[in-house]
């Protein structure tokens, strides 16, 4: 069986989440604010998803990619509703 | 060859199923580790000033590393180069085990400091109550990603041993691939945990 990717492109999304580590320790090191968090979890989704595209081979195989992309629409959406519901419940803790 | 295809989709389908009924657990966690955060942000400021930042990093680090090495072990069995296969296999397992040791020590520095809810909290100071919040969702998000990274060394343990004895055939190592697929999905767990609770609180 041939393999999905190149030793190289494995490498490559190495160096490129290392590189992505590096920038969120260097942000967190920068008063953003409430922006904070925004910005970790973007640099955050944008790893991961370097991992399910390469290393989970999603990538190469779109119906993996579909489901993914799926269900993390609908965990997203899950998420939204929840999070906007406590959002109108202020002091709800 | 029909057959084997099928089998082969069921067991990677199968591990999808496995990782997103995985994440429904564990969104329920982050969900409620950000209402925390929003309603008591001043405590979880506090909280994650005894983050060791340094551990952490290292840590996520080693994961990512772990996590190139598993896909590389998957490469090679592909190519036939068995031997290369089972030492980044060795090389995961050694790698994920650093990655729980660092963990205890930090874990440790946290029981010393008295940081331990339930048993041992002792915290002078404002926000009492939302502190030890934001210290029950830490060892409960790191407590459960922690016994992950360990069944996925007890998995990788069992695979480099079928990979030594080259059980699989080059055309279908499966075992390879679906534990590459629990492994990595271990590694974005982390991910999103780090800035979370190590970093966004920081400042």
């Amino acid at each position: 069986m041939k393999p999905e990717f190149t030793l190289r492109t494995y490498f490559v999304c190495y160096m490129a989440l290392i590189i992505l580590l590096a920038l969120t320790v260097t942000m967190s090191n920068i008063h953003l604010g409430k922006w904070a968090l925004a910005v970790a979890l973007s640099i955050a989704l944008l790893k991961s998803f370097i991992i399910l595209s390469y290393f989970m081979h999603t990538k190469t195989n779109k119906n993996y990619g579909l489901v993914i992309g799926g269900l993390a629409l609908f965990f997203l959406g899950v998420f939204l509703l929840l999070f906007s519901d406590f959002g109108m419940r202020i002091g709800a803790i | 060859m029909n057959n084997v295809n099928d089998e082969k989709l069921t067991d990677k389908i199968g591990m999808w199923v496995f990782l997103a009924s995985e994440l429904c657990f564990l969104l329920g966690l982050f969900l409620a580790f950000l209402i925390y955060r929003r309603e008591v942000h001043n405590a979880f400021h506090l909280g994650a000033s005894h983050m060791n930042v340094f551990a952490g990093t290292i840590n996520t680090a080693i994961l990512l590393t772990s996590s190139l090495c598993v896909v590389s072990a998957d490469w090679a069995y592909k190519t036939q180069k068995f031997k290369q296969s089972f030492y980044l296999i060795i090389a995961t397992i050694f790698l994920g085990a650093i990655f729980l040791v660092i963990k205890s020590f930090e874990y440790a520095q946290h029981v010393q400091d008295h940081l331990l809810p339930g048993f041992d909290f002792q915290y002078v100071g404002k926000d009492i109550r939302g502190i030890k919040m934001f210290f029950v969702l830490y060892y409960l998000m790191t407590g459960i990603h922690a016994l992950h990274v360990l069944a996925g060394l007890l998995v990788l343990i069992f695979i480099a041993l079928k990979v030594y004895k080259k059980s699989y055939s080059t055309d279908d190592p499966r075992g390879l691939e679906v534990a590459g697929l629990y492994w990595h999905f271990v590694d974005i767990v982390w991910v999103f945990i780090f800035p979370l609770l190590y970093l966004v609180d920081r400042l």
